[in-house]
């Protein structure tokens, strides 16, 4: 390690600090009640959620389940091509002790992989191909997480189907299987809500960019931190934000000053408060904003890395591993 | 149940979804290869993966529990229960990891729980801890015989019952309780004391405090639990039903006495009872001797021989002069405050009525299998056991020795001593009068059947020797650390146990025994009787003082109203009227009604004349 640190890098690191913070002074010299002003008049509106009690939410949901959905990834120690991924997707049921698991191994190595990468490519040389096979990775994921939704959603027939991400992935992911289970959801009376804990949206400043033009590119959480109180929420308007069939809200539910956002289905937009409340009341105090159960569907369908080399070094041949999942980088000394 | 991580030849971790382990419990771990050993849980730990012990990172509300708990889901379920568990006996090789485990059967593990044959022969003192889940599997012998106290209501037993056979004492001889005040301690002395008349055994319990008496029964008991006790036992109080003969007191016995009744006995004062007492002496003889010897030295020796030549005297005068002048030459070295002082001490122990009475009625109480409780204040209790203990106890050695001889003698039964405060009888670091007879006891007791059951808040002020012979020992709630590390000497308890020592609830102990050759847990059963008194003294204050002060009300009622001005006169009715109240003053009449007032049963109004009291 180096103890003597450069010049250089001290001076750089000072710049970027000054950059970033003209870059967002102007939106800190935004008055908060301004702010909200502008945004309540020109994108959605501010509303309070509520902490349901032990009756109301037994009332509401009647009994039935509500399913968490989540999906993980574990791949081994390699890079791209070399390397093995064990792809897992999960919808945990809260009554009778019901799960269903989809799992696939991905294999950027085996010939079909590759084939379907080429496809992706088509024919431009310029992308690299690290990043598709990201892209066909999270496609798979997507698709099992959806498969085993869809599983759930059949068996189930829950109350409530809850994703751990936004539902637009799952849209633009696997746009087939996506409307099916959308039929079905709206046909079945399934509430399906999509809880995204890292917005990665920009819908404020592109709706703003004409009064405020230095807004742009900033992204919603940056704009929206610490602007909405413990247990408010900012519904964005479907008439000034156009995002398909989908409508997207932004919530604070606990603490944390950021805010998470929450994906519904324009349809079923009409039961926004019992959702917001429910994941509001699913919600630890001081947390970090994210309903408990999909917490814990979450915790459940991770598999530890060494679980995984365990799995590796029991089901592969030892010279194929060596061979060709085994990066030189494991046998550095220091 | 399984076995899980790393193993030993001692130890195992034992997870759990399913059952809960309790500490002490026993259970089999179904290891083929090692015989299917048994282990006791000895640490027992829960855990939730998804209540993490966290600083820092979010933490699960209960609101937001209780939430999932409604919409159908319970965090609670994902427990895991964890128990360290110890081989009873060592493995030859570690336990095999992940084999499974399993709760007994009462038959499996009989062995390890009761050690006598014979119920009807046995004390039921309580019920094993940790053994819960044996209770289906209990023969019906063993079933509904050692009910429990649950804060002061009875529970049905639950578990097995845990049973003492008096005849392993013959092995391993004499019992101590040990625990602070508040333990149960008492508590369980009383349910050993009734087991010990339920066997007819004899026994004589020293109770300085007066509480062992068995006649009322235990508040709430249930009807077929009830026994009565009143013809099992005899209650004597030292000085008034029992005392000694004083003409059967050796001159150590005496000074033994003498010196309990006032803080020790100088040297001198020994020399001089040792001089002064004769065999066979009365209390009369002696104490006018002692009398005589004192005046004698008061006057002086000239004196007496001077008023023996130069007065005309009586002859009854005379010779009380001559007997002076030959207690003169007699006694003539011993100081005249000596003496005073030993009559002093005397004169105490004769006022506590000791000399007026024998131990006969001892003697008939243990020869008819009773349990003899002798009762007194500390100080005489001590002094009078020794003397009481030396006499039955040689009384048996006596029948004993003339058996081996194969000699006729009078027939002498085997006895157990029972006694509270153990530390005052045979204490650690100094000499006490019952102490050396209590070593004897403790140190060949058993080859003649007398043993002994010592009860004491302060196991570290209890004499070694006698400490050491307690072949079994209970210990309940201790919490001062000299007695915890006394204990830790003394018994076979692991650290986990006397860790747990001064949290142990009233009524539980643990059992360091030889006859069981590890230590149980045990909770003591309800008891049948009850303590005479268990009224709290601040509860009788309290209605002690209403109970005045409605007689007083009774008494002014009819004065009604009452002006400030004649209280003077109402106090001297009150006065003449008997009233137990003292009543010295107009002030504290007048304190008396506004007490009155206070509880709203008079009412106070100004007038132009002063107060009137309505």
């Amino acid at each position: 390690m180096s103890f003597i640190i450069n010049e250089d890098l001290k001076s750089q690191l000072r710049t970027v600090n000054l950059q970033l913070k003209r870059m967002y002074s102007s939106a800190a010299a935004l008055d908060k009640e301004k702010f909200r002003h502008f945004v309540a008049e020109e994108i959605g509106k501010f509303g309070r959620l509520e902490k349901m009690s032990s009756k109301t939410l037994k009332e509401l949901v009647g009994g039935k389940a509500i399913i968490g959905v989540d999906g993980s990834i574990n791949q081994t120690a390699g890079s791209y091509p070399h390397y093995l991924a064990v792809l897992q997707a999960l919808a945990k049921s809260t009554v009778g002790d019901y799960q269903v698991w989809k799992t696939a191994v991905h294999v950027p190595l085996l010939k079909a992989e590759r084939e379907r990468l080429e496809g992706l490519r088509a024919g431009n040389k310029d992308i690299a191909s690290i990043f598709l096979d990201s892209k066909v990775k999270d496609t798979k994921l997507a698709a099992l997480e959806l498969a085993a939704a869809f599983q759930a959603a059949r068996e189930m027939k829950p109350f409530l189907i809850m994703f751990d991400g936004p539902l637009r992935r799952y849209q633009t992911r696997v746009p087939e299987e996506w409307t099916d289970f959308v039929q079905y959801i709206l046909r079945e009376n399934i509430l399906v809500v999509g809880v995204i804990e890292e917005v990665g949206t920009y819908l404020i400043s592109g709706a703003l960019k004409e009064s405020y033009p230095y807004l742009e590119g900033q992204y919603d959480r940056e704009l929206l931190f610490g602007q909405l109180d413990p247990g408010e929420y900012l519904e964005i308007d479907e008439e000034k934000v156009q995002r398909g069939d989908l409508r997207i809200c932004f919530l604070r539910t606990s603490s944390d000053p950021q805010i998470i956002g929450l994906d519904m289905l324009k349809g079923q937009f009409s039961c926004f408060e019992a959702v917001s409340n429910l994941i509001y009341t699913l919600t630890p105090q001081d947390g970090r904003g994210i309903p408990i159960w999909l917490d814990l569907v979450d915790s459940e369908v991770r598999i530890t890395q060494s679980m995984l080399d365990l799995l590796v070094d029991t089901y592969l041949d030892p010279e194929l591993k060596r061979k060709l999942f085994a990066p030189k980088r494991e046998e550095r000394i220091y | 149940m399984q076995v899980v991580g790393i193993t030993d030849q001692q130890e195992v971790w034992v997870a759990s979804k399913e059952v809960k382990l309790q500490i002490n419990q026993i259970l089999i771990i179904e290891d083929e290869d090692l015989d299917n050993p048994r282990g006791e849980v000895v640490c027992t730990q829960s855990y939730n993966r998804y209540i993490p012990l966290s600083i820092g990172q979010s933490f699960v509300d209960q609101t937001v529990l209780e939430s999932l708990r409604q919409i159908g889901y319970n965090l609670e379920q994902d427990e895991i229960n964890l128990a360290k568990v110890r081989l009873l006996t060592e493995a030859t090789y570690p336990i095999k990891p992940g084999c499974s485990v399993r709760i007994p059967t009462f038959e499996e593990v009989k062995d390890l729980l009761i050690k006598s044959p014979n119920l009807d022969e046995a004390m039921v003192l309580g019920v094993i801890r940790g053994t819960e889940d044996l209770t289906s599997s209990l023969e019906p012998e063993y079933q509904g015989i050692a009910p429990l106290l649950n804060n002061g209501e009875f529970v049905s037993q639950k578990g097995v019952p845990f049973v003492f056979d008096p005849r392993a004492m013959q092995q391993y001889p004499h019992i101590g309780i040990f625990g602070g005040s508040g333990s149960g301690k008492s508590f369980g002395l009383r349910v050993f004391l009734e087991e010990i008349m339920k066997l007819g055994l004899p026994a004589l319990m020293f109770d300085p405090h007066f509480e062992m008496d068995f006649s009322d029964p235990f508040p709430g008991i249930p009807e077929d639990y009830r026994k009565d006790f009143r013809d099992r036992f005899a209650i004597f109080q030292v000085g008034q039903e029992v005392g000694v003969q004083f003409e059967k007191l050796g001159v150590k016995e005496l000074t033994d006495l003498l010196a309990a009744s006032g803080g020790g006995l100088s040297e001198s004062m020994v020399n001089a009872v040792e001089t002064v007492h004769e065999r066979r002496d009365s209390f009369l003889s002696f104490r006018n001797r002692l009398e005589g010897i004192r005046e004698a030295l008061q006057m002086g020796k000239s004196k007496i021989e001077r008023v023996l030549k130069e007065e005309a005297l009586n002859r009854q005068k005379e010779e009380e002069l001559q007997q002076y002048l030959e207690y003169c030459n007699k006694y003539g070295s011993l100081p005249v405050s000596t003496v005073g002082g030993i009559i002093w001490r005397l004169d105490r122990l004769n006022r506590s009525g000791l000399f007026n009475r024998n131990i006969d009625p001892v003697i008939n109480g243990l020869q008819s299998g009773k349990l003899v409780v002798i009762q007194g204040p500390i100080w005489l209790l001590g002094v009078f056991a020794t003397y009481v203990l030396g006499h039955v106890y040689r009384k048996r050695r006596e029948y004993r020795d003339a058996q081996l001889r194969r000699e006729a003698a009078e027939y002498f039964p085997p006895f157990l001593i029972v006694t509270d405060e153990a530390h005052n009888f045979a204490p650690k670091g100094y000499d006490s009068p019952a102490k050396s007879i209590i070593r004897e006891i403790a140190q060949e007791g058993r080859k003649y059947g007398a043993f002994l059951i010592l009860a004491t808040q302060r196991p570290t002020l209890l004499d070694e020797t006698v400490t050491a012979q307690l072949n079994t020992k209970f210990v309940f709630r201790t919490v001062r650390g000299t007695d915890i590390a006394t204990i830790k000497e003394e018994t076979d308890l692991r650290p986990e146990e006397s860790r747990r020592l001064p949290y142990l609830r009233s009524g539980d102990a643990f059992v360091s025994s030889a006859i069981f050759g590890r230590t149980l847990s045990v909770r003591i059963r309800a008891a049948k009787t009850t303590s005479p008194h268990t009224d709290n003294p601040f509860d009788e204050l309290k209605s002690k003082r209403r109970q005045k002060e409605d007689e007083f009300f009774e008494l002014i009622k009819d004065k009604l109203p009452i002006m400030e001005a004649q209280a003077l006169e109402i106090l001297k009715d009150l006065q003449t009227s008997g009233f137990e109240f003292s009543l010295d003053s107009v002030e504290q009449l007048l304190e008396q009604l506004n007490q009155l007032v206070r509880q709203g049963k008079l009412v106070k109004e100004n007038s132009p004349f002063g107060a009137v009291y309505r």
